[in-house]
């Protein structure tokens, strides 16, 4: 999968996460989203979808990147795969 | 007259200089005789200092002036701000920029003749905000509540100068000298 590709995912994951951050507040059940996650999320989404997956035009190594899918995953609950091409 | 400052690199001599441009356009209707535009820049971020720490910049255009009936333009050189020889990007800081202009009787002082950055811009805080989180990423198991707040205050400076810049063509001066303006 292309780095291309994996934004798409990650975008979804980053929608649901918004989405289901709606619905908690809506039944007022926002504990496990403490607001500090909330922009901490939206940052290391933007930082993501900034990268192009290419070391030669990226500030960031393949590593960093996949490092902070990781962190991504574990602030969001989502599990997007951190391997691509 | 009044003036519309703006300030952009847009990646400008590959963030070597920062442009600064007048949208006004007006130059030509304008009534005052002006000798000298000069520029006064000072860096709010103690990792830049500049010797004096007010750089001064004198650009005369004495006779020339309809040359700028376009809109007025500068480019500040790295070299300007820190000195012969210096050939690198421009150095990541807050700076403030006062632009005042002169005529053979000294400063003119009429109303919209002189500008002052009152808000700040940041250079490149795309990129510290990425390399922060690619640094602490690395260590996504002790990240703490002080980690997460710098993170969010980074990205809390991004979101307000995006949205300064849309005001193309308001006062506010904001503008992200980012070579990554990806978003």
């Amino acid at each position: 999968m292309t780095y291309s590709s994996l934004k798409l995912i990650i975008n979804e994951a980053y929608a649901n996460f918004t989405y289901d951050l709606a619905k908690r507040a809506i039944v007022g059940a926002d504990s496990l989203y403490p607001r500090r996650d909330i922009f901490f999320a939206r940052g290391l989404y933007k930082c993501l979808l900034r990268q192009e997956g290419d070391e030669t035009k990226d500030i960031l190594t393949k590593e960093d990147i996949q490092n902070i899918i990781k962190l991504f995953n574990k602030v969001t609950s989502s599990s997007v795969q951190i391997e691509y091409e | 007259m009044a003036f519309n400052l703006g300030f952009t690199t847009s990646d400008y001599d590959q963030g070597k200089s920062i442009m600064i441009y007048d949208n006004s356009t007006d130059w030509a209707s304008q009534s005052e005789t002006v000798v000298t535009v000069r520029f006064e820049v000072t860096s709010l971020y103690s990792g830049v200092v500049f010797t004096p720490s007010t750089k001064t910049i004198d650009i005369v255009i004495d006779g020339v002036i309809v040359k700028f009936e376009q809109g007025f333009q500068y480019e500040i050189t790295g070299a300007e701000l820190f000195g012969l020889g210096y050939t690198e990007t421009v150095k990541d800081s807050i700076y403030r920029i006062k632009m005042s202009l002169f005529n053979s009787g000294g400063e003119i002082l009429t109303s919209g003749y002189n500008y002052t950055s009152e808000e700040v811009f940041y250079f490149n805080a795309q990129r510290i905000l990425d390399e922060y989180f690619a640094r602490k990423a690395n260590y996504i198991d002790n990240l703490d509540w002080e980690d997460k707040d710098y993170a969010n205050w980074l990205d809390t400076l991004i979101t307000t100068i995006e949205s300064n810049t849309r005001f193309g063509n308001s006062s506010a001066i904001y503008y992200v000298f980012d070579i990554f303006a990806n978003l």
